[in-house]
């Protein structure tokens, strides 16, 4: 191991908070709050993919999180008088798609959801590989990030929620805890937790290490 | 350091998260350890494989088919939600908290309540009781609970002795009350005599009272005692 190259680089990340700047969709929240619907849809185009995004990786299926998508934006309208505006709109948009991924995961009920979720994310895994140069890469690619997306499956969903945030979503830490409620030592430890669970749940899978092991 | 300390400080490590001076232990330690090294490998290739997922474009018709249900009027707060939303929300608390100790204090009186009675009997008034001064001394009403009728008519026992003793108290006992509790006490009395020489005596001791009212309850208490008013 002595003559192998380690990666000791941090992960090349900026990230910054969301606390400071102007919110990019203050003006479409004030318009819409005045009774302006039509400001309403611009902010359901503006978020629409982020929401989906995230949704589709904690449900794992496209039908899924379409209807958890459309409950979210519903939410949105029914309860955005409580957006105080002292986080980002998004911030708040992340937070109310977060409680539909867990409701919609309580109201499936966990065996089935996890059952569905895993044929289902093997399928889109498949599915969501748009046409390839190198069929033979492509295959391999797509058959990884079906295997990423069943080992995500298999975290519980308080170790996910804040994983997909930060690791696909790219969010900060103060962001995450704002989002989720929770303090930010909190997410960072289960960030750290959930990604050595889905390390063991990927070496299982055989989705990583030999190859990632080699110099 | 030990492998659990490096390997719970490899997160952090990855992050750029640790103080130089831990970093430089941590790197120290994963120079001599294969098995730790291999572990920072297989992470930072966790971390790259969710960084591999692809970015999903969402269904073309996502906005519209949430603008129709929001047009359909499924966007709606609840009556409720949108009634606290018009309070200040430090308002909230002060207007929640006299309500919460109503709910409470109702529902311990409902647990602490006695087992349920059964319904009172409709209410009847003394005079529909008693069928009007004709039908004292007669069984009454089915309706009319013995409960239902004014404790004042009551006889004590002993009361038609005093009244040979003393005929002023038939007076003071039936003073208070209105024409009906008065023949219904005159026909409790009547009922005490038991023989026609004791309800005439007393009739003539009510007779021969000063009072205006004497002859009145007289004849009253013959006609319930079921006697001719004239002696």
């Amino acid at each position: 191991m002595g003559n192998e190259i380690v990666e000791r680089r941090p992960l090349p990340r900026p990230r910054a908070s969301d606390g400071g700047g102007v919110d990019p969709d203050r003006e479409l929240v004030l318009r819409w709050r005045a009774g302006d619907e039509g400001a309403f849809a611009d902010l359901v185009r503006r978020h629409e993919r982020r929401v989906f995004r995230l949704l589709l990786r904690m449900l794992g299926s496209r039908e899924e999180a379409e209807d958890a998508a459309q409950e979210t934006f519903l939410n949105l309208h029914r309860h955005g008088h409580r957006f105080r505006g002292d986080a980002l709109f998004s911030t708040f948009v992340y937070r109310v798609a977060a409680n539909a991924a867990l409701n919609r995961r309580r109201t499936l009920g966990r065996r089935h959801a996890r059952e569905e979720g895993f044929a289902r994310a093997q399928h889109e895994g498949t599915a969501l590989t748009s046409a390839p140069p190198d069929p033979e890469h492509a295959a391999a690619q797509a058959e990884r990030r079906s295997a990423v997306q069943v080992a995500l499956l298999g975290l519980p969903p308080r170790l996910r929620l804040p994983l997909v945030l930060y690791d696909v979503e790219g969010l900060a830490y103060p962001d995450i805890a704002r989002a989720l409620d929770v303090p930010e030592g909190t997410v960072k430890s289960r960030i750290h937790r959930a990604r050595e669970r889905l390390r063991e749940l990927l070496l299982d899978a055989g989705a990583i290490g030999a190859e990632d092991l080699r110099p | 350091m030990t492998h659990a300390e490096v390997r719970s400080d490899l997160g952090d490590y990855l992050e750029g998260d640790l103080p130089l001076a831990r970093r430089a232990l941590v790197d120290a330690h994963l120079d001599g350890c294969p098995a730790c090294a291999s572990r920072l490998t297989t992470l930072r290739a966790t971390v790259d494989a969710l960084h591999s997922l692809e970015d999903p474009v969402p269904p073309p018709g996502l906005a519209a088919a949430v603008l129709a249900r929001i047009e359909a009027g499924e966007g709606r707060a609840g009556l409720l939600a949108r009634v606290l939303a018009s309070v200040p929300p430090n308002l909230r608390m002060r207007i929640a908290m006299p309500g919460l100790l109503l709910v409470s204090v109702a529902v311990v009186a409902l647990w602490l309540r006695p087992d349920p009675q059964p319904p009172a009997p409709a209410r009847t008034s003394l005079q529909e009781a008693l069928g009007g001064s004709a039908r004292v001394g007669a069984s009454s009403p089915p309706d009319a609970s013995i409960e239902e009728r004014p404790a004042s008519p009551v006889v004590p026992p002993g009361a038609l002795d005093e009244a040979l003793r003393d005929p002023a108290s038939v007076l003071r006992a039936t003073a208070a009350l209105d024409e009906a509790g008065r023949d219904a006490w005159l026909a409790g009395l009547a009922q005490q005599a038991g023989s026609r020489e004791r309800t005439l005596a007393v009739a003539r001791a009510l007779r021969a009272l000063r009072d205006p009212r004497g002859p009145l309850l007289a004849d009253a208490f013959l006609r319930l005692a079921g006697l001719d008013a004239s002696p």
